[in-house]
Parts: structure tokens; C-alpha cells; sequence
């Protein structure tokens, strides 16, 4: 099976700004991929990229197609949701269901029927009536009842309450993510959802600042919490990020085993939230 | 939200079977900017609906009158043109507020998705970017003229139907107006000018489309400052009018062609020219092999596949 994105020196300029910076990067079928960044990291140009909304340089292939030339191609393939805010106001619920039905081919309005019938949006109510949570649990119902192979999301959960957000999300991973499809998700609540991805990439400064699956950050990455007078032994090991914790220190650590730092304090794999921090602010923190 | 994963799999695979037919996918675009712009057919409606019930007033008011009429020494040829002549009224009207429906439709249609950001929404799905902008200018330059054409049709048979039950009931069965060949060759000709009006005009009706799709804001003004204040610089540094005299030939000239006069059915004076054309001594043959008509039409293909580019490969939501 090809990949699903294949990126080469990945380039997008916005006049003197770099948005991204010759990005390389894979995406293979059946993962689910954060792509986590600070505001202003260049994770939407790569999206924008991907879905051909937008001009780059380098080589990109999603699903084998150039989203440049084979665009229509290409959304046949793939489904994406931009922001909560997209759908527009005047659009009435059966409407949005008719005319997803009436255009793509891979549509099935009774899947999309079927979510709506466990909320309380209304058939014949206007997008404009909807509060924007029930805006995305609409746009939810539209995608996922398009039978894609790729989904990208960008911050789908945006100025949603707690409650929408773990909906969202538990309804992705449940109802619709099956080993045949990808997702690619970005977003700025990774705490929330880290448990949801197979691979994480970080980006910084339009460049990447880390691609791992989940499994290889436990086996490269170790967070080992001490006391503050054993700090002094550990930082001797060369911790690349640490941080105090209720009087205590949180040291991270690359390429050191468990066994190893276990001596000194309490060992655990690093949450993809600390690793985030700790990878984008880089340098050591006392 | 606790379905089970039998939901998801199994029935997404029957509609990758489904035909998708171009033909069925363009009217479903269609209908789709008649239930975000419902003015399109809404106004037409009204003002249909206005016609008719002044008419049935002005029937009933003047009912004394026209009992008292005689008409009898009316020709035949006469009769024929107040027929003609009250369905043009009829018509022209709805043929004027749909016009300026499709105006501003047209400003609006590739402006509004960017600003409401739903374009990214109506960019997920599987419709290319010159595919939308066809079906927002066959929206305009067919589906709703061939709609107000056969409304206004449908109002003249109404007002002729109410007409005559009357002048029957009323003993006034002198006034009775009907002639199915002299109605079906009206209409005949009124069907070729809408279809010459949508062609004449499609370069007007693309250069709007591509001012919607290009304007970062106020595509109103964007589509008519320029031809307004263009003509006036000219004509303030060179004291000539050349462009003044292309807007006017790009909005006239087709209907001078033709035999009409420079604003049917608008100025007065010029009913008896809507008459002859109606009367078929319109020059229809003259119109429609006019080479400029058809330079307009290719103007207008270029200048929607520059709307479509912009659509595709603008990058700023």
C-alpha cells in the first residue's frame, strides 16, 4: 500500500516569511497523525498543501495524486473539515444532507441521518439556528458518512466546551476509524486527545522538530521525576528539557533506558504534552 | 454518541457504485444557489403575484367602462396588438426585476462563500472550481430567465383567462381576446429574445462573476465604479468617449439590431418597436449571426475560466 502523504522538502513562503521550511515527512495508511506546532508553526500551510488549497515548493504526493493538478481527484479520496465555522448560515440541515448527496459519490445519507438522529439537531432547522457545537456535530455527520480514506482535521474542536470535544473525538475513534483510513489532526488541546494518535509530528518554525510513532517516543524518550537534592546527580545524565513539579523536578531524557534513571527517582514515558513543551522551548529551564 | 463500528463500515460502500453524471451534479449546484439566494425566484414570484392582483383590481374597478366600451371597429390586426402588447406588459416587469436579481446574485455569488468561509466547506467536496462557477453562471443566464419566461407566460394566460371570463360574464363578449397562433408565436419570440438577452449579455454576466470572485471586499462597488468613473476620467483628460461608447454598445446595441428600440419595454414611446418585434418583423436572423454576439460569448468563457483560476488557487481564508 502506498503512503498516504509523502512530503519532500516541503516549501511555503508568505513574502519574507518562511512557513515552511523544505518539510519531509510521511504519512502511512491506518495511523492517526497529530500534527502539533505553536500558532504560526506552518501546520496549516502543510494541510492547505495537502488538500491543494494552497501553492507550494517541493514534491507532494497524497494518496499518489499531486493535490496540485489532481485536485478534484484527490477529494474524492479525501475528506477534510477546515474549522467549526464553515458551513454556511442560510443552509438548512436537510439541505447540507441533500447536497453532500447529490455531489459526492461516496456519501451515505442514512450513515449521516443516523448521527443526527442521536443529537437534537433538527431536520429542518438553519445552520444560523445551531449552537456551534451542534454546527460541528453536524459537519461531523456530513464527513463521517463520506467513506473516504483520509481525513485531515484541522482544529475541529476549536472553541468547543469539554463536553462536544470528548464527543468528537470519541465518536472519530469509534464509529469511524478503522484500519483503512488515515487521519492526519492538528490541534492545540493535546492533552486531551493524545491518547488518540498513533504518530505525532512536531513542527516548529516551519521546520519539523520531531516524527515518531507513539510507541518509538516510549522507547526514546524517559521523564524521570526527582527530588530537588537529587536534581544535581540526574542533571548529570544530560536531561534535554526539566521542569519543577510541586517541589519536585521533571527531567526528560532521550536515548536513556528506565533501568538506567530508575535509581534515582520515579521513571514513566513522557505525556506528548510535555514532550510538546519540552521540545519546543528547547533550551534547559531551572 | 455510543454507536458500535457495524455503523461505519458496511453501508459506506454501496454509494462508490453510484452514477454521478455531470448533468445531475450541475443541477444539484443549481438548486443549491436557489436556496442560498432564494431572491432569484422569490421576486419574480412577487412582483408576478403584484401583477396580477392589479390587474383583477384595474378589471373590476373599470368594469362600468367596459361595458360601455365598444370596440367593435377594432381591426383585426389592432386587436392583435393589444393582445401582444398586454403580454409584454405582462412580461416586461418580471423580465426587469429579474435582471436586477441576477445582478446582484451575480456580484454576490463567488464573494459570498469567501466571506461566510463556507467555501472551505464547499471545497472539501468533490466539485471542481470551474464546475461551480458554470453552474452559477447557467443559474444566472438560464435557469432564471427560462423561469421568468415561463412564469410570465403562465401570468399572461392567467390575466387572458380572468380577462375573458369577465368581458363573457359581464356581456362584453366583443372584448373577448384570444388568438392561440398570434400567443404562441408572442411567446416563440419572446423565448429568442431571453435566449439573445442571456447571450448578448453573458461577457456583462462573467466580468460580475469575476469581480465576485476577485474583490477582497464590496464587489458591488468593484463591479460598477470602474465602468462609471473610466468613461469620466477619459473623458476629462482626452475629451473623447470610447468607453462610454463600448458600455453602451455592450448594453444596447443587440436590441437596435434587432429593430427595437434602445430600451424595450423601459422608455416610452418605443411599444409600437416592441409590438413590430413581437409581430415578428423583428430582424432575429440579423441578431443572432451578429459576429460581436459571439465575440461576446467567447469574451465571457475567458473571462469565467479567470473566475474559476481565482477560485482554485486564491489562498486567503
Amino acid at each position: 500500500m502506498t503512503a498516504v502523504v509523502e512530503a519532500r522538502g516541503l516549501a511555503k513562503s508568505y513574502g519574507a516569511t518562511r512557513a515552511l521550511d523544505g518539510v519531509s515527512f510521511t504519512v502511512e495508511p491506518g495511523r492517526i497523525v497529530g500534527l502539533i506546532g505553536p500558532n504560526g508553526a506552518g501546520k496549516t500551510s502543510a494541510l492547505k498543501a495537502i488538500l491543494g488549497l494552497t501553492s507550494f515548493e517541493g514534491e507532494l504526493k497524497v494518496l499518489g495524486l499531486d493535490p496540485r493538478s489532481q485536485r478534484n481527484e484527490l477529494m474524492r479520496e479525501v475528506c477534510f473539515m477546515a474549522d467549526v465555522a464553515v458551513l454556511p448560515r442560510w443552509l438548512r440541515v436537510a439541505q447540507a444532507l441533500e447536497f453532500v448527496a447529490g455531489v459526492h459519490p461516496r456519501f451515505d445519507r442514512s450513515v449521516a441521518a443516523g448521527f443526527l438522529g442521536k443529537t437534537d439537531i433538527r431536520m429542518d432547522s438553519r445552520v444560523g439556528q445551531l449552537s456551534k457545537g451542534m454546527v460541528t456535530q453536524l459537519h461531523l455527520a456530513l464527513i463521517l458518512a463520506i467513506d473516504a480514506r483520509f481525513l485531515v482535521l484541522d482544529e475541529p474542536t476549536l472553541g468547543l466546551d469539554l463536553l462536544y470535544r470528548r464527543q468528537f473525538y470519541d465518536t472519530l475513534l469509534n464509529d469511524y476509524f478503522d484500519k483503512e483510513r488515515t487521519i492526519l489532526l492538528t490541534t492545540h488541546q493535546v492533552e486531551e486527545v493524545e491518547q488518540l494518535f498513533t504518530d505525532v509530528i512536531f513542527i516548529k518554525h516551519g521546520q519539523i522538530a520531531l516524527n515518531a510513532t507513539v510507541e518509538e517516543l516510549g522507547r526514546r524518550y524517559v521523564q524521570l521525576t526527582v527530588s530537588a537534592d537529587a536534581a544535581p546527580r540526574a542533571r548529570e545524565l544530560g536531561p534535554f528539557y526539566e521542569r519543577e513539579v510541586f517541589g519536585r523536578v521533571a527531567m526528560f531524557f532521550e536515548g536513556r533506558t528506565p533501568a538506567e534513571l530508575a535509581p534515582l527517582g520515579d521513571t514513566r514515558t513522557p505525556s506528548i504534552a510535555d514532550l510538546f513543551v519540552a521540545r519546543m522551548q528547547g533550551a534547559r529551564k531551572v | 454518541m455510543n454507536t458500535t463500528l457495524e455503523t461505519a463500515g458496511a453501508p459506506a460502500l454501496a454509494p462508490a457504485a453510484r452514477g454521478f453524471g455531470l448533468a445531475n451534479t450541475l443541477v444539484m449546484l443549481g438548486r443549491r444557489e436557489l436556496w442560498e439566494h432564494r431572491g432569484l425566484w422569490l421576486a419574480p414570484l412577487v412582483v408576478a403575484g403584484i401583477l396580477m392582483a392589479a390587474c383583477i383590481a384595474a378589471i373590476l374597478y373599470t368594469h362600468p367602462d367596459l361595458h360601455a366600451a365598444d370596440l367593435s371597429w377594432f381591426t383585426a390586426e389592432q386587436r392583435a396588438a393589444a393582445f401582444a402588447g398586454a403580454n409584454w406588459s405582462l412580461a416586461s416587469p418580471l423580465y426587469l426585476v429579474a435582471f436586477m436579481v441576477v445582478f446582484f446574485y451575480l456580484c454576490d455569488c463567488l464573494y459570498a462563500e469567501r466571506k461566510d468561509r463556507s467555501i472551505l466547506f464547499w471545497k472539501s467536496l468533490p466539485v471542481s472550481d470551474g464546475l461551480t462557477v458554470a453552474a452559477k453562471f447557467l443559474v444566472a443566464a438560464l435557469a432564471i430567465p427560462l423561469g421568468v419566461y415561463v412564469l410570465a407566460a403562465v401570468t399572461d394566460l392567467l390575466f387572458v383567462c380572468f380577462w375573458n371570463l369577465f368581458v363573457t360574464l359581464g356581456g362584453g363578449p366583443q372584448l373577448r381576446m384570444w388568438d392561440g397562433a398570434a400567443w404562441v408565436g408572442a411567446e416563440w419570440r419572446q423565448l429568442l429574445v431571453v435566449i439573445l438577452a442571456s447571450l448578448w449579455y453573458a461577457p456583462i454576466y462573467a466580468y460580475l462573476m469575476l469581480v465576485s470572485a476577485w474583490a477582497r471586499r464590496s464587489p458591488l462597488l468593484w463591479a460598477t465604479l470602474p465602468p462609471t468613473i473610466a468613461p469620466l476620467i477619459e473623458w476629462l483628460s482626452f475629451r473623447t468617449h470610447y468607453l462610454w461608447d463600448f458600455i453602451r454598445y455592450r448594453s444596447f446595441e443587440i436590441w437596435r439590431i434587432l429593430g427595437l428600440g434602445p430600451m424595450p419595454g423601459f422608455a416610452h414611446g418605443h411599444h409600437r418597436d416592441v409590438a413590430a418585434a413581437e409581430f415578428g418583423s423583428g430582424h432575429f436572423a440579423a441578431a443572432f449571426s451578429n459576429i460581436d454576439l459571439w465575440l461576446g460569448v467567447l469574451a465571457a468563457v475567458a473571462l469565467l475560466y479567470a473566475a474559476a483560476r481565482i477560485r482554485r488557487f486564491r489562498d486567503d481564508t
